[in-house]
């Protein structure tokens, strides 16, 4: 391990500029949308406004006639030319192998507002749009069911086609007598939390272009394909094709945060419609439809106890997600996720915890940065903050009495996840000292008349390199290395890059592998064509799996060119050391690399002897730490890693109308060994606002009916510059024993720490007004009905 | 992308706009920074047969008139904030200007008199005009008419402007700049107002406008207080003034009417306030 | 019905004339006619700011603007932007961008600010910002590059303008 470490080591933990910044600054960076064809037709789709309805008959006559159109494709006659997709996850449901809405356009029954009933192809834009709204769908409207408790009832109307009622999933999650310690501890608290729908909401929507080549019978899908072998396997079995015969390709993409994973319906039908039409056919979607894409809806009660030290002796949440419709992709089970990560970072001997998931018609989820763990830690602070209250004990020294040390880790979580190493308490000492959290203290007590100022912690633990048994691909990533003749070295990962700047990180642990610059690494992502089988960007898997993998290939490649350099410089072939693009002997003498490829492959029986050649490797790094056998509790481990965080935010609420300013902002993260911390800190800081923005901004608003009306950026509120303080963190690096390079991985870390923090600053401003605050986000309204009913008091 | 067709025209001279509007009936749009109606069309909420753009009209800048100030139908929020009459002359509507978002990419195309005659209650120009008492001139065919703006705003996205008219030019009676303070309350930047309150100390009277809290600016008068207990009472007077509250999808009922007392309360003490540093 | 109209403007110093559909929004002109990909859609409701250009010399949002309402005015993208060499290297330098979406319109932005304001303090900065939205900074790194670039450019005295 150590001599691994030692190997990666001349360009880990330094921060590297963007490789390819430049490009990035100029505007030449190419996304999917930028790509389309000048001969390609474009589609626009016809979607329900009925949550539930019958589908009487699509009347496509005028549409057809319109100038530009190409084509009106119905749910029927797609469903003649495709089958659904398959879903990414396999169903974990009571009622196994029931059929989910895996095609693009619905045939008979519409589940959600919003969803395709049609396709319009033109030569246009603007005449698919302009067609498409002359499509006349005749519907039977439905009884639907919009909440989980509706759902639920005896007699519901039941979401899914073939389905015998509206549960998805459950889970219960057990250690110790959390029920029997409840009822007879000294201090008991409870708690409710419902988090409203709010969404990722990246810059770039969603765009697939198809494009079918009828002479070779092959298509390629070029789009915002997070998980393009996934999403291969998807729309070849969607569209009878062999795999080889589909190519995937992911150019830049505009930001992900989870919503471009794979599942998308239009992915196949862009697919179905060039083959159809014998011409690219592109789908770009507009940003109205990308707030169709909801997700974290739901219902969670919560009682935790503690003995009159402050130890904490229990923790038990019953919650209930409402998933909407059950679609191919895989952002239902994030509720199952939260499930697995209480109780946190702290030391409970008794825990229960039970989830539900529910169908309702609303459309499908779409996977978020912090896939469920921030609902879990969001909970859990809630919890541990309505306890410091009941306590009478700072919410910080409560919270210091309660992590485990570093001396407890590893340790099982009740879920059967094994946490790796950290230091928890020593970041929330340093926590304390970043935020100046004494300081804020003494500024809160000495706040004039009338001013709220309010102070939360949260301390956040994220579960990453996600590998549960049966998704595919699972717990594994692959990377090819090869040196051509002149030197070149390319790597070929199977991870992808969100925007991230992960690429740079993968150059760097070659790099230094290889005794070469980042800059002389060529990384290449995203091709199906072009890069061994792999997951894509999830779960902060791209340096911790694909960045391994890199490292190991580039190991391999190393000794081969070591065992060409000693026999060019006649030294051993151990004894052989990189640096600065040369391979140097001991006696001092030593060779370019550029030499040495051309060597190899110009004189394989001399330079070459004894190496197998091309000077290419192919190494997989399989996660450590996951485990598929189950234990007592019959639980298994499907994440291999756990970076955490502390945070801490201020904030002041105006009581005179709710509303909320974010005063200041800090955290203290450990992911393990970085390799880029510029690059950390840049997914952190992110992730943190976005955490801000899911505690006091963004949510996503439905009608009674179900139709979406927080539609554009002026009413699902992002973050902007003006509404943030900057933000100050700071970062510890405990390696990972369970990683050859000690890393934990990066990305998603500080969403659900800052929503944790936010929700508990903006609770701690309420003050005793605080158990009312059960809602997420705390909005103007919410606060300010709380404020009068306080008065009313 | 539009999905709709329709006739684009940039006229050369304000009759052939009006002509071309006239023409149109009720299907003619005006087109000035494009902010509301552009999104509109893209969204396919407005299908017009024709768009006048009135950007080679020379309605764009500012100037004084007397004891006036006219502002081009076409000067953009950019324009406003840059000028000195307006800076001098209008201090509470360089205030309120501040104050509206959108950044730099919104402040050089958009356009006050647009705003207007957009008329949504959730905005920030109805309710400053109303307190600076401006006047709307309006052209059309049929001749040219000044409507104040307290008649203007009709009701929600409802003006007094007939579709064959044109904004041409808003005309704000300046007096010497009295004391003034434009308070805005936003959930956050990405918002829109939720309310307003444009208060103006005159003659020994405080004015006070409120905007995006009904359907219309809400206008109220009194004469200055000396007393914290009579702007307590103000303000809840500007609540009790709300007949009808405005709601939307991030304000649903009772929340707009629950700030308005602080709101105003806030307004009316920054221009005392003023007064006394 | 109207059909293609002629559009006459100048876009990155050049004369452009093109018949195009009345429909066609500044961004789609751009983009679509002219193959200029820097300038992105975000939103199409002015929300966003990844579709920012200079108009006759001044940020817009292109989402916003009819492509026939450039008639005889000078349209410049960040491809014909030749003065931004100093906010660029910032940007790279201060990690002040992850997927790119949203640079070029924050770039050309910061731009406008550094002309009127060769010094901004930070909440100059975010003031000026608060039209575009990038999602996956947080800002700071934004806010920090534009900075960088206000030193860098009182360094070597400051280059005004863009080519209009």
């Amino acid at each position: 391990m150590d001599t691994d470490r030692e190997a990666a080591g001349s360009w880990v933990g330094r921060s590297v500029p963007r490789l390819d910044g430049g490009r990035f600054v100029a505007g030449e960076v190419r996304y999917a949308a930028d790509l389309i064809p000048p001969d390609a037709f474009h589609v626009a789709l016809v979607r329900s406004p009925h949550a539930r309805a019958r589908i009487l008959a699509v009347e496509t006559e005028e549409a057809r006639g319109m100038e530009g159109v190409v084509a009106v494709v119905d749910g029927v006659q797609a469903e003649s030319l495709a089958v659904p997709m398959p879903m990414v996850l396999p169903f974990l449901g009571p009622g196994a192998g029931r059929p989910i809405l895996g095609r693009a356009l619905a045939a008979r029954l519409v589940s959600f507002a919003g969803q395709p009933v049609a396709a319009v192809v033109a030569e246009s834009p603007h005449a698919a749009d302009a067609a498409a709204r002359r499509v006349i769908v005749r519907y039977e409207a439905l009884e639907t069911v919009q909440d989980t408790e509706a759902a639920l009832a005896e007699g519901a109307p039941v979401v899914h086609e073939g389905w015998t009622s509206n549960l998805v999933a459950t889970d219960h999650v057990r250690a110790g007598e959390a029920a029997a310690v409840l009822r007879g501890a000294p201090h008991v608290v409870r708690g409710e939390l419902h988090l409203r729908p709010s969404t990722a909401a990246p810059m770039e929507p969603l765009c697939y272009i198809g494009d079918w080549e009828t002479r070779t019978g092959r298509l390629t899908l070029t789009g915002t394909f997070q998980n393009p072998h996934a999403s291969r396997w998807l729309v070849a079995t969607a569209l009878g094709l062999r795999e080889s015969d589909l190519r995937v390709v992911a150019p830049a993409m505009g930001g992900t945060f989870g919503y471009k994973m794979s599942g998308h319906t239009e992915e196949a039908l862009v697919g179905l419609l060039s083959r159809l039409l014998g011409r690219p056919v592109a789908y770009v979607e507009s940003r109205r439809d990308c707030f169709l894409g909801h997700c974290r809806e739901q219902h969670h009660r919560f009682e935790i106890a503690a003995d009159g030290e402050g130890r904490i002796l229990a923790f038990r949440d019953t919650f209930v997600a409402d998933v909407g419709t059950i679609g191919p992709g895989n952002g239902w089970t994030m509720p199952l996720v939260a499930a697995t990560v209480f109780p946190t970072l702290y030391d409970v001997p008794n825990v229960e915890v039970s989830c539900t998931l529910v169908a309702t018609n609303k459309a499908p989820w779409q996977p978020v940065r912090g896939y469920g763990k921030e609902v879990a830690n969001l909970v859990m602070e809630r919890a541990v903050d309505l306890l410091a209250a009941e306590l009478r004990l700072d919410p910080a020294e409560l919270r210091a009495r309660n992590l485990l040390r570093r001396a407890d880790l590893p340790r099982r979580l009740p879920s059967g996840l094994n946490l790796d190493s950290g230091d928890y308490p020593e970041a929330l000492t340093r926590l304390k000292a970043l935020f100046g959290y004494d300081a804020w203290r003494a500024r809160q007590a000495a706040a004039a008349d009338g001013r709220r100022i309010g102070i939360g912690i949260g301390c956040e633990l994220t579960p990453e390199g996600g590998a549960r048994p049966g998704a595919f691909p699972s717990g594994f990533e692959t990377a090819s290395i090869r040196m051509s003749p002149t030197g070149d070295v390319q790597v070929a990962v199977g991870v992808t890059s969100p925007g991230s700047g992960n690429e740079t990180g993968i150059a760097q642990l070659v790099g230094g592998v290889l005794g070469l610059t980042p800059a002389a690494i060529r990384v290449v992502q995203g091709d199906t064509d072009a890069v061994p089988v792999g997951t894509g960007n999830a779960s902060s898997r791209a340096i911790l799996y694909g960045g391994a993998a890199a490292h190991l290939a580039a190991v391999d490649l190393r000794a081969k060119l070591a065992a060409c350099a000693a026999n060019l410089l006649q030294a051993p072939a151990d004894e052989i050391t990189f640096a600065e693009g040369r391979a140097c002997a001991p006696s001092g003498a030593s060779v370019t690399l550029a030499a040495l490829a051309l060597g190899a492959h110009t004189h394989p029986f001399t330079v070459a002897d004894g190496v197998e050649l091309p000077l290419e490797a192919t190494r997989s790094y399989r996660a450590r730490n996951i485990r598929v056998t189950p234990d007592a509790n019959g639980r298994i481990a499907t994440y291999s890693s756990f970076p955490y965080s502390m945070h801490a935010v201020a904030v002041e609420l105006d009581p005179g109308t709710g509303r909320v300013t974010v005063l200041d902002v800090a955290a203290v993260h450990d992911c393990g060994v970085m390799i880029n911390p510029a690059l950390v800190t840049g997914q952190l800081k992110g992730a943190i606002v976005m955490g801000l923005g899911a505690a006091l901004w963004e949510e996503l608003t439905q009608d009674g009916e179900g139709r979406l009306v927080s539609d554009r950026f002026k009413t699902y509120l992002l973050p902007r510059a003006t509404d943030l303080p900057t933000i100050r963190v700071d970062h510890m690096a405990t390696p990972s024993p369970f990683h050859p390079l000690g890393m934990k991985g990066a990305g998603e870390s500080g969403l659900g720490g800052a929503l944790a923090a936010a929700t508990n600053a903006v609770a701690d401003a309420l003050g005793a007004l605080s158990p009312g605050l059960t809602t997420v986000p705390a909005t103007p309204p919410r606060l300010m009905a709380l404020l009068a009913r306080g008065a009313a008091r | 992308m539009i999905g709709a067709r329709f006739r684009f025209t940039r006229p050369e001279t304000l009759e052939e706009a009006l002509d071309l509007l006239a023409g149109a009936g009720g299907l003619g749009r005006v087109i000035g920074g494009g902010s509301v109606l552009v999104p509109a069309l893209v969204a396919g909420q407005d299908a017009p047969a024709l768009v006048v753009d009135i950007g080679r009209l020379g309605l764009g800048s500012v100037r004084e008139e007397d004891s006036d100030v006219v502002i081009g139908a076409a000067a953009t929020y950019a324009t406003l904030l840059a000028s000195e009459v307006v800076r001098r002359r209008l201090p509470l509507l360089a205030a309120m200007l501040r104050e509206v978002t959108g950044g730099p990419g919104l402040w050089n195309l958009a356009t006050p008199g647009g705003a207007a005659c957009y008329a949504n209650p959730a905005s920030d120009v109805p309710g400053c005009l109303v307190a600076l008492g401006a006047a709307f001139r309006l052209a059309s065919r049929r001749g040219e008419r000044l409507v104040a703006a307290e008649n203007f705003f009709r009701g929600a996205f409802e003006t007094e402007r007939s579709p064959d008219e044109m904004l041409t030019a808003l005309v704000l009676p300046a007096p010497e700049p009295g004391r003034h303070a434009y308070y805005k309350l936003k959930h956050a930047a990405s918002s829109w107002p939720i309310v307003t309150a444009s208060c103006l100390s005159i003659d020994g009277r405080i004015r006070l406008c409120l905007g995006a809290a009904a359907p219309v600016p809400l206008l109220l008068d009194w004469p200055t207080p000396s007393t914290t207990e009579a702007v307590a009472a103000m303000a809840e007077q500007v609540q009790a003034a709300i007949a009808t509250e405005w709601t939307d999808e991030l304000a649903g009922p009772g929340y707009r009417r629950a700030v308005v007392p602080a709101v105003a309360a806030r307004a009316i003490r920054a221009v005392l306030e003023e007064r006394t540093s | 019905m109207s059909e293609a109209v002629t559009l006459r403007c100048n876009v990155n110093g050049s004369d452009v004339d093109r018949e195009v559909d009345a429909r066609l929004l500044l961004v789609e002109f751009v983009r679509d006619v002219l193959g200029l990909k820097a300038t992105r859609v975000g939103c199409h409701t002015g929300d966003c700011g990844a579709c920012t250009l200079l108009l006759d010399g001044a940020v817009v949002k292109s989402c916003l603007v009819l492509a026939l309402s450039a008639e005889e005015r000078a349209v410049v993208t960040i491809e014909g932007s030749n003065n931004l060499a100093e906010i660029q290297a910032a940007f790279v330098a201060e990690n002040g961008f992850q997927c790119g979406y949203c640079t070029t319109g924050m770039i050309l932005t910061a731009a406008e600010l550094l002309r009127k304001s060769p010094h901004p303090s930070d909440m100059e900065i975010r003031h000026a910002l608060v039209g575009n939205l990038c999602r996956c900074t947080g800002y700071d790194a934004i806010i920090a590059a534009i900075h960088r670039a206000a030193e860098r450019r009182g360094a070597v005295g400051y280059a005004v303008g863009s080519r209009q």
